[in-house]
């Protein structure tokens, strides 16, 4: 075996192993998206019928998506072999302690703008996500975005519908997306 | 000295081998995802499966329910070997260069 042989060998490896893991990136994280597009479309059409209730509803649903998404990060780890990296976790995070800070600092005129504004922090990370997970990912958080500020400014009484159909239904197709594009792991005992 | 393994070294089992290796013990994929990655038709890739199989480096399950799928997965022993062949590369690289 010669030396281009054995180098043309170990980069079909490295390619190969690079494909892998970026599709079982995406298998993970379209799962993680389908969780919240389907938690965020249901809050959306729950505050559309029962508004007085929304603060609690939405507490309950963030509260689902968040022990939801810790469940299945768990489950992935287990397998000791996680498939994000922490820099993707922090960036995360990162936005979610921005969002929280700036829904107590900047004046907010009405639940429709914290709506809208939690929307676009959430969006934000989706864009943020894309820079490790892949293009598509950062178009649908920039349309997502851009329709909900549409939604904002005109959608006027059918706001909250207008959110379920274009942010749940956005990261639906996200996720979607991501499954086709994906790996799935399964553990056979 | 690692030994080089002739039957992992064919240019679709070596991806096959690769994919693999990246899961997890005990974790499987699904055919149809396999032949995505290693872009390889399903006759072909089918008969380099079969080869890995009967060396045991692999198994292959069936199932019908919920629908009918067929999932690869690495077995100890392959996983071993294809790391034995990695390092096999690897000295042959590091030999070169010294």
């Amino acid at each position: 075996m010669d030396r281009s042989n054995v180098n043309e060998a170990l980069k079909s490896i490295e390619d190969t192993q690079a494909a892998t893991k970026q599709m079982l990136l995406y298998g993970s994280a379209s799962s993680f998206i389908l969780l919240w597009g389907i938690l965020t479309s249901f809050g959306f059409i729950f505050e559309y019928f029962r508004p007085d209730d929304a603060g609690l509803s939405w507490f309950f649903i963030r509260t689902v998506g968040i022990v939801g998404g810790f469940l299945y990060a768990t489950y992935l780890n287990r397998t000791k072999r996680p498939v994000a990296d922490k820099g993707l976790l922090y960036a995360f995070l990162a936005t979610g302690v921005l969002g929280w800070l700036w829904s107590f600092l900047i004046p907010v005129a009405n639940s429709r703008a914290l709506d809208a504004h939690w929307t676009l922090i959430f969006m934000l990370t989706l864009v943020v996500a894309g820079m490790w997970i892949g293009r598509t990912i950062i178009a649908i958080g920039l349309i997502v975005s851009a329709l909900t500020i549409v939604g904002l400014l005109h959608a006027g009484a059918h706001f909250h519908l207008w959110m379920a159909l274009c942010n749940g239904g956005g990261l639906i197709v996200a996720s979607l997306w991501l499954r086709s594009k994906g790996l799935v792991r399964y553990v056979e005992e | 000295m690692s030994k080089s393994d002739d039957i992992i070294h064919q240019a679709t089992r070596l991806k096959i081998m690769s994919v693999l290796n990246v899961l997890a013990q005990g974790e499987a994929i699904e055919f149809v995802k396999l032949k995505q990655i290693t872009q390889t038709t399903d006759g072909n890739l089918g008969a380099h499966i079969e080869v890995l199989a009967n060396a045991k480096y692999l198994t292959v399950s069936k199932r019908l329910k919920p629908r009918p799928t067929t999932r690869v997965r690495l077995t100890a022993a392959g996983r071993r070997a294809f790391e034995g062949h990695v390092a096999y590369l690897r000295e042959i690289l590091d030999g070169a260069t010294a």
